[in-house]
């Protein structure tokens, strides 16, 4: 299982979402608070966009199936840029030979021919059996962007392409129409293959003007037969939080989001990043969350999902 | 300080109501009186807290920051009121600061102690688990009328999302199934978090006088003004529970393997405000009306169990219930 956190607003260092707080992105995988037991580290990719360099509608990304605890790189990197908007992910997988560690299966996923970039935490169950069904809703272009071996990197790819296929002036419109039309073609693939089998989709998407989050699953509550019936911290793990306010800053020792007349930053994560939750909340299951920044001021739309 | 001095006070709190003085000298005897000064923090939000305070003398005032809000004054305490349920229960930190009006003067019941309660004296931590539920489900109500209030100002659909999916209303129905039907077995139901305390004895008698359904997506389970319910355990799949106002429907929670879940009206003579509508095809295990009486009379142990799990759940529930008072102010929701 993966680790997902996002980032919109006033700019911000990134070493303070990354490593600052007392449950930093980075101290997650080594210390997690939601989970009984370490990450599988399988690697960790950043996206992030900001005013200062050419080309501001493309993000700068890192990516690297290195461990981020040891990557003194990440961390000079991270002490030195101030996006206003970021995108991360670690890669998490089970204990498996299986399983594919590689650079090109780490998030965010990002074609070359968009600046839309997509992050994963979940799986979908069997996969293989209907990845090539998933071909008939990616068009040629995006096929050949494909490069790892991943569900995240196809379910991306189902998607860039559903909202490709949008001609609609209104983006938050398309982006809403493609994801629901991306959880509806998966859910056909799965019920002609018989798959019911607890998978979680919770995508999260930027393009560095909105930030896009689901907490969905497939199948929520029906986990494989000799799985036994719970497993609550795989329940919890998948969850989503945001905490808000006008800039994320230390006070009195502890990373916050700072009140004021204006709500200019957001946070979305797959956990918050204070042990104190006090200022998080978490969103329920079968959720879109959308956030915008409209004259310096963040917009938050959310949505029920019932598909 | 002398516990003894506060005994008639203690009779008359919230907590205690429904313990008799015998019953109270047990309390007495492992319980700490706690003294606050004046403006002294009883509670901090977001940190951990050991158990449950009951005021004995003096008033406090309840705070809580509040994401999008600054500080929000949310209550004043009193003399026999409590507070700390939360903590006591879920063991979660403090969802609200608490400050020392004037003077107070508190019993500390510790988590641990409350635990201990459960093995020596069950009926002793029934009668003041009753009394939390009770408390906890009259909060409920105010935080229903909150929002319905903040959903009649809103300008939140009551069409569904996305509307041109859900052209048409789904079939719902429930129907019985055996363990094998199921792919269930007692083994894992035994292994499972909710039941793994409970002894052979106890999980056939539950077993016994309760039925296994199986019921599709959108299925009703309980609905608004149902007078009482009966107990319902999520084996597979989820439940999604709302509040529904004018054809509008604002989400609070959604329920995994494995929850136990009942009306509020089970609890307090008031009509049921939450909807439970299956949101994922489930299997459900269910105790009648009917039987719960037959369980309560025949199996002291089983039913203190059970009503442990009930609290749990509340408990839950009036946190989610704060969470989607911000959301709905926060977020432009299913607008």
């Amino acid at each position: 299982m993966c680790r997902v956190l996002s980032y919109l607003g006033y700019p911000v260092l990134v070493e303070d979402l990354l490593y600052k707080p007392d449950n930093s992105f980075i101290k997650q995988t080594y210390h997690p608070i939601y989970m009984p037991h370490l990450l599988n580290l399988a690697g960790f990719g950043l996206v992030a966009w900001n005013n200062e360099s050419p080309n501001t509608g493309l993000p700068f990304i890192y990516r690297t199936d290195q461990l981020p605890f040891y990557d003194e790189n990440l961390r000079n990197l991270t002490q030195k840029i101030e996006p206003y908007c970021l995108l991360s992910h670690i890669r998490g997988v089970a204990y498996s030979d299986k399983k594919v560690v590689s650079k090109q299966n780490v998030h965010p996923f990002m074609f070359p021919n968009t600046n839309i970039a997509l992050a994963h935490n979940g799986a979908l169950h069997q996969f293989d059996n209907m990845k090539y069904e998933l071909l008939n809703f990616i068009n040629k272009e995006n096929q050949k962007y494909i490069r790892g071996t991943t569900d995240s990197e196809w379910l991306y790819a189902v998607f860039l392409s559903q909202f490709q296929l949008l001609s609609g002036k209104d983006e938050i419109a398309n982006l809403t129409t493609a994801l629901i039309e991306t959880f509806k073609i998966i859910k056909k693939i799965r019920y002609h293959y018989n798959i019911r089998v607890n998978s979680p989709m919770n995508l999260f998407i930027s393009n560095g003007k909105f930030i896009a989050a689901t907490r969905f699953v497939f199948d929520y509550g029906w986990r494989a037969i000799h799985e036994g019936l719970e497993e609550l911290a795989h329940y919890n793990y998948h969850s989503l939080w945001y905490t808000y306010g006008e800039k994320y800053i230390l006070e009195n020792d502890e990373y916050k989001m700072k009140e004021g007349d204006k709500r200019s930053s957001i946070i979305i994560a797959s956990e918050p990043l204070t042990e104190d939750t006090t200022s998080w909340i978490e969103v329920p299951e079968y959720t879109l969350l959308i956030a915008t920044l409209e004259s310096d001021e963040i917009r938050i739309i959310s949505y029920d999902i019932d598909i | 300080m002398n516990i003894t001095k506060y005994e008639h006070t203690l009779l008359k709190t919230k907590a205690f109501k429904y313990l008799d003085s015998k019953e109270l000298d047990v309390i007495k005897g492992y319980c700490n009186i706690i003294i606050f000064r004046k403006s002294e923090l009883l509670f901090k939000q977001g940190k951990k807290n050991s158990g449950m305070y009951i005021i004995l003398k003096g008033s406090a005032m309840v705070v809580a920051k509040i994401l999008g809000k600054n500080i929000l004054n949310i209550a004043t305490l009193e003399e026999g009121d409590f507070f700390g349920q939360v903590s006591l229960i879920t063991k979660v930190p403090c969802a609200a600061t608490v400050i020392a009006n004037t003077e107070v003067h508190c019993l500390e019941l510790t988590a641990d102690y409350f635990d201990t309660l459960a093995i020596f004296y069950p009926e002793i931590r029934y009668s003041i688990t009753q009394a939390i539920i009770e408390n906890v489900c009259e909060s409920l109500g105010s935080l229903y009328k909150n929002i319905i209030d903040t959903m009649n100002r809103s300008e939140m659909s009551d069409k569904p999302f996305p509307e041109k999916i859900m052209t048409t209303k789904r079939n719902t129905k429930s129907e019985f199934v055996t363990f094998e039907e199921a792919n269930l077995n007692r083994t894992d139901l035994a292994k499972s978090t909710l039941f793994k305390s409970y002894t052979e004895e106890e999980l056939d008698l539950l077993i016994t006088n309760s039925e296994l359904i199986k019921v599709s997506k959108d299925y009703t389970l309980i609905t608004t003004g149902e007078e009482q319910s009966a107990y319902y355990f999520i084996i597979r799949g989820a439940i999604q529970l709302s509040i529904i106002h004018q054809k509008k429907k604002a989400k609070l929670a959604v329920l995994s393997p494995i929850s136990m879940f009942c009306s509020s009206s089970n609890i307090i003579k008031k009509t049921n405000m939450i909807h439970y509508i299956v949101c994922e095809r489930s299997i459900i295990l269910k105790i009648p009306i009917n039987k719960l009486k037959i369980i309560e009379h025949s199996n002291k142990s089983l039913w203190h169990k059970l009503s442990n799990s009930i609290c749990e759940s509340f408990v839950t529930l009036e946190l989610a219930a704060n969470k989607l008072i911000i959301r709905l102010n926060s977020e432009l929701y299913n607008r």
